[in-house]
Order: structure tokens, then sequence, then C-alpha cells
């Protein structure tokens, strides 16, 4: 039952948000055309205008992009709403399947189109960027421009790295740096769709519906997310735990000079405490949501 | 006291300003609203106040009877004066003077009526359930379906020193209480929305098998009680069994729930609502939903968002009767429809639940569907007023029809 949830859920979503997908995928086709388009031949008015249109097709795209992180905010916590406690919610709450296995497929296929979101506005604002430098630097002939985009990064960082007694990395420790702050990511993107979720369930339980299911929402989502932080900040005060990454290992550690020793020798570190806290107290919010459905909620 | 009288308006003084007769027995509900009783009334305390006394005394008799029980004779010659009787199905309620004494007790004062004042003792067996009859004070009770009608058996005695079965409080179900025999146990349901109190300590059976009509004026906590049998809403007290089961996945595998308002996402198309029950649904049948949509002349591609409310009921309504369901909550399937349309839709429910099932039809409208109901539950004031076999209410010469309006008129003038 699990697997069909997941699957339903995720054309739920998906119908909601691929729109914007796919008027991203015009933009950026549209972006790939005016790059083949030699705008020389129209002399210096030509590249102004082709300079000007690639740059309003670049903020299209961002734009686009940006939206797309709206809409599936949107659509995955509207549909979460509409399903659960309004009049698809007769339809849903009905089904015979567990109020945990419901949650955790909304929650699942909800973080997977959040996170979706984020990485493709991340992906079209870095490819903008890249665009309009490939563009400028069109006179220049030859030159590889991922190649020399890195070395402009790597310079930053070395002067950056000097600067604070830090030793650049090699890039497999930073792909593998990368990785662990990828998934540090998502682990926030899934405890925060949680914690909205959490909010607009308590939002319809009373006696907490009496804040209206928007305001109180919002209130609940905040609250919930204030504990979160504050508990997990405070753990984090006690116990400090680290994660050492070297080019073929992670490491656990608790000593913060040997992170600090890390940076100082070409490795990486970074705290992994408050993240273990939040990813745990989102597991107890999920408990906690799971009962609130099954006990409290009742369907309009 | 003849088979019209109505203790509303000539029935004993309420001694609590109690409402109405149609209490339903389960439940406790206090009785008549009333005016005091007349003149030619008033003899009738008094010869009851024997019966009264008796009453009182008959669990002691009863603890010390032997526990065999009473003899058989006596048991016979009670059960023919009960089958002549106030609970016998398809007889005319009894003059008050004919009421039978009971020797062998337990005896129960009716709720709401002091000892002796209430013109009958009522015999309490066990296993029994005890329902008020709408508008026949001459009806105290009525044997629910599924058990023997009375008379027919041997009143059992409890055994010494246990008290009789408590009348206004049913022992709370449990899972090896006759999972089969009802579709629906309901023990002291009660369900308030910020204070305003829909169903007040609510007990009521649903034999199993039986075509229900759930009936009652509107806010009276028809769709309250369909949506917390549905395991829509959760926030109420009381202990209710769906088919011997707990409400939960179990029972909604089992429950085929018809809400009246659409619910269907708007981006589904035809199509999809049916693939969407088939995958979850294990009971439910996608040629039959198939064949339906073709009969109602549903596009399987048009989108629910095209369609007319009357379109989305349609399309509600088969793919709910296209499951093989155990229980079948059907709740105002007629209240969008146009006439034309109401028998073919009754039609269809009729001939496309699965035998033996269970369906419970809430509706306003009691003329067009009487015919079809085998049992009848009535709500009003957050009580159940009614809850009796279809053959009982016939009995009484009345249509469900007019009952409905008695009993439910009466609800709306208290209310």
């Amino acid at each position: 039952m699990l697997g069909k949830l997941i699957k339903n859920q995720f054309k739920a979503n998906a119908s909601a948000v691929y729109n914007i997908y796919i008027a991203m995928g015009i933009i950026g086709i549209i972006m790939l055309i005016l790059l083949l388009v030699d705008w020389t031949k129209w002399g210096d008015m030509g590249v102004g205008i082709g300079l000007a249109v690639k740059c309003l097709a670049s903020f299209a795209l961002c734009l686009a992009a940006f939206i797309g992180v709206i809409s599936t905010l949107t659509a995955v916590f509207g549909e979460y709403s509409r399903t659960m406690f309004k009049n698809e919610g007769l339809l849903t709450m009905t089904l015979p399947v567990r109020s945990s296995s419901l949650l955790f497929s909304k929650w699942l296929v909800g973080s997977f189109w959040v996170v979706l979101s984020y990485v493709v506005f991340c992906l079209c604002g870095f490819g903008s960027t890249i665009y309009l430098i490939r563009h400028s630097m069109a006179l220049v002939e030859g030159d590889d421009m991922a190649f020399t985009m890195y070395e402009m990064l790597t310079a930053l960082v070395q002067e950056a790295g000097d600067a604070f007694g830090i030793v650049a990395p090699s890039v497999t420790v930073v792909l593998n740096l990368a990785s662990i702050a990828a998934f540090v990511g998502g682990v926030f993107v899934c405890v925060f769709v949680l914690t909205v979720m959490f909010g607009i369930t308590l939002a319809h339980c009373r006696p907490f519906s009496k804040l209206g299911p928007r305001l109180g929402a919002l209130l609940y989502f905040f609250g919930s997310a204030f504990a979160i932080c504050f508990i997990s900040g405070l753990i984090e005060k006690i116990i400090k735990v680290y994660i050492f990454v070297s080019e073929d290992a992670y490491t656990f550690v608790v000593d913060p000079a040997q992170v600090s020793l890390a940076w100082s020798n070409g490795y990486a570190g970074m705290p992994i405490t408050f993240v273990y806290c939040s990813a745990v107290l989102a597991v107890v919010l999920f408990l906690l949501t799971a009962v609130l459905i099954d006990r409290k909620v009742n369907v309009e | 006291m003849n088979d019209d009288m109505d203790l509303r308006t000539e029935g004993s003084p309420a001694e609590d300003g109690a409402d109405s007769f149609f209490g339903s027995a389960a439940d406790g509900v206090p009785a008549a609203e009333s005016a005091p009783a007349p003149a030619e009334d008033a003899a009738e305390p008094a010869v009851n106040a024997a019966d009264g006394a008796g009453q009182d005394e008959a669990p002691a008799a009863e603890a010390a009877e032997p526990a065999d029980g009473p003899k058989p004779e006596a048991a016979a010659e009670d059960g023919e004066k009960a089958a002549a009787g106030p609970g016998a199905k398809g007889q005319t309620p009894p003059a008050a003077d004919a009421a039978p004494k009971y020797p062998n007790g337990p005896y129960m004062v009716y709720p709401g009526y002091p000892a002796g004042v209430y013109p009958y003792a009522v015999p309490q067996y066990p296993g029994v359930q005890y329902v008020a009859m709408p508008g026949y004070p001459g009806v105290p009770y009525v044997v629910q379906p599924g058990y023997a009608p009375y008379g027919a058996q041997a009143p059992r005695p409890a055994a010494p020193g246990v008290p009789p079965q408590n009348f206004t409080q049913p022992t709370a179900n449990t899972d090896d209480d006759a999972p089969k025999q009802f579709a629906f146990k309901v023990r002291n349901l009660s369900k308030d929305y910020d204070g305003h109190t829909v169903l007040s300590d609510v007990s009521f059976d649903i034999p199993a098998g039986k075509i229900v009509g759930l009936l009652g004026p509107n806010g009276c906590g028809k769709t309250t009680l369909i949506k917390i049998l549905a395991g829509l809403i959760h926030d109420y007290s009381g202990v209710i069994k769906v088919g011997g089961r707990s409400i939960g996945v179990q029972s909604k595998a089992h429950l085929a729930y018809l809400p009246d308002n659409t619910y269907f996402p708007e981006r589904f198309r035809t199509v999809d609502c049916i693939n969407y029950f088939a995958d979850f649904f294990e009971d439910f049948n996608r040629s039959k939903a198939v064949n339906f949509a073709s009969q109602f002349g549903l596009d399987l591609n048009q989108r629910v968002k095209t369609m007319s409310k009357g379109m989305q009921e349609k399309l509600q309504l088969l793919v709910v009767m296209s499951r093989k369901a155990d229980i079948y909550l059907l709740d105002e399937p007629l209240g969008g429809v146009d006439p034309a349309a109401r028998g073919v839709i009754m039609d269809i429910i009729m001939n496309n639940y699965k035998e033996n099932s269970t369906v419970v039809l809430s509706t306003h409208l009691v003329n067009d569907l009487e015919h079809s109901f085998d049992h009848v539950l009535m709500l009003g004031r957050g009580k159940v007023l009614v809850n009796t076999g279809i053959d009982v209410l016939r009995s009484t010469g009345k249509s469900v029809e007019d009952i409905f309006k008695e009993v439910i008129g009466d609800a709306w003038e208290v209310n």
C-alpha cells in the first residue's frame, strides 16, 4: 500500500508543478538557440541586442525557477491540507491505510519535490551566471569556460584560505564535502517539510484549531521550528560531534582541534550534532503528527 | 391507554422535564416532556403502583430464583402474553389495562418515570436490546432483528448475585461479542462541536445484512455519525465497533463510504478515479465500474472539474457501488439529484450492493426510500429516537414518513 500511496502522491504533486518545469525547459531551449545565433552579423548593435535578450532569458529562467520553488511549496502543503482535512480528505482518510503510511508518503514525496525545486533553482542561477559570462567571454577564443571558472573559484578559495590559515582542499575532498553538505541540506528540507505538515495538522486539531487553519499553521510551524532549533542548539553546545572529511573517508570526531587541524592540512570537517538532533526531533514530530491524524483530526 | 395514545400529550407526568417517550432505551433517554396526565389517566399510576412495587422487588426475587430458571409452562405463558403484547412483531400494541404481569422479572422501571407511575413493568432479558417505540406508549420495547422474538424462548434468569443487565448503560462491546451479528455497535457515543452537542451518549446496534434508513432533521448528527463510523472524525467519546472491529485500517477496508459532497480531485479523469479505487480497495471491480460509467454516459477521459455536480455524484456512486464491501455508508445519495434520476440511482444501489452486506442510507426523502428500508434509525436532539425494524413500524399501520414526522416534529418542537 505504501508504494501505491507514494505513486499516487507523486502524481498529485507532479500535476501541480509540471507546468513550471515545462516553462523552464522552454526558456532553456530558447537560451540555447540564442547561443547559436551569430549576433556579430548585425554589428555592435546586434551584439548589444543579443546580450540584452540573453540577459532577459537568463532572468526569466531564474524567475521561473524561483516561481517553481514557491509553487512547489504551495502545491505540496496545499495538497497536504486539501487531501487530509478538506473535501478530498473524505477520500484519503477512508483509504484502508495507516495514518503513518499516509503521512510518510506525503512527507517523502513532498520533500522530494521541494528538494528538486531548490536544486533546479540553484542550477538555474548557476547556469544563468555561466551563460552570461560565456557570452561576455565569447570573444576570448579557445577558452575552456568551466576550467576558467574553476580557476577563478580556486584562486578565491586560496586567498580566503591564506587569510585564515587554511590549506585549500583537493577536488576530491571538496566533492566529498559537497556531498555531505547536500545530504545535510536534504535533511533540513525534510525537517522543514515535516515541521510545516505538523503545523498544518495541529491547526486542524481542537483546541488548537481556534486560531484558524492558516494563521494557526503558520504559528505552530514557527513554534515547532523554533523548538527544534533551540533543542538542537542546546544539545550541540553540550555534545559536539564533527564529521571529518578526507579524500577517501568520513570520520566522526568529537575534538574541535582535530577539525581545525584538518582544515590546516587540506582536509575538511563540519559540525554534525545540530543536523543529527534535528533529524531525531523530526522523527518525534512525525510520530506525533501521525498520532494527531489518528486520534484528533476531523475531516471537514 | 390505546394504540394511538401518545405519552407526549397524555402520558404520565415527567419527573424531570424529560423530553419524550421516544428516547431510545439503549440510550437511556429520559422520557416524555408531557402535559399533566388527563383525569382519566390519573387512575393509572395508582393501578400501576403495584407493578412499580413489584419492579423494585424483582431483582431480589430474580436473584433468589433457581438457576435453572422459571418453569417452561411459566415461560410459555409469558411468551404467549408477550406475543400478544407489546414486543411482538406485527402485533398491535395492547391497551394499558391489558398489560401483562411478569412474575419472574427482573423488571426495570422505564427511564424517566418514577416507580409506580409507568404503566408497565418492563422485563429485561439478557442479550435483548430494548428500544422505545415512537408514538406508542403501549410498546415500550421491541425485539431487535437478529434476536428471537420476545416470548419465543424462556427468559434466562441471571445467576445469583449477578445484577440484571443495566437498561440504560449497555455493556461495552468487545471484539469477541458476536462480531458478525451487528454491522455497528455503538456505545455511549458523544460528540460536540465547540460545546454544541451533536450526539449525546448515544448507544445502539445496527444488525448486519440490512438496509438501514438513517433519518433525522437537519443538524441532528446524521453526517457526523456517518463520518465517525467511516473513520473521518476522531475526537469523540464512546466505543464503536464496525463489523466487530474497532475503527481502523481493517474496518475501512470493508466499508464503502459515499459522502454528501464531492471528494475526487479536480484533476482526476473518470479513469483515474477508477484506477485510484482499484489501487486501494481489493474488493473493487474495475470492469463493473467501467460498465457503470458507460451506462451513466461518463467519458472515461473527462476530468472531474469539467463535470457537473450531478455527474460527479454519479461518478462517486459508481465507484462506491463497484465495491463488494461488507458495509455501505451512503450519506444523502439522493441529495442533489433530480426526482427523475432518483429511481435510477436507487436501482443502482439496490441491485449492486453485495449480498448480505449492510447498507446505511442517510436521507430526508423518507417517502421515496421507505420501501427500501429493512431497518430504521432516527436521530434527533443528539439521541437515537427510533431504532427498529421496518416491520415493527409498519405494524403500527402508519408509514415510516408519518412516524418520521411525528418523531422529528417532536424533536423540532423541543429544539
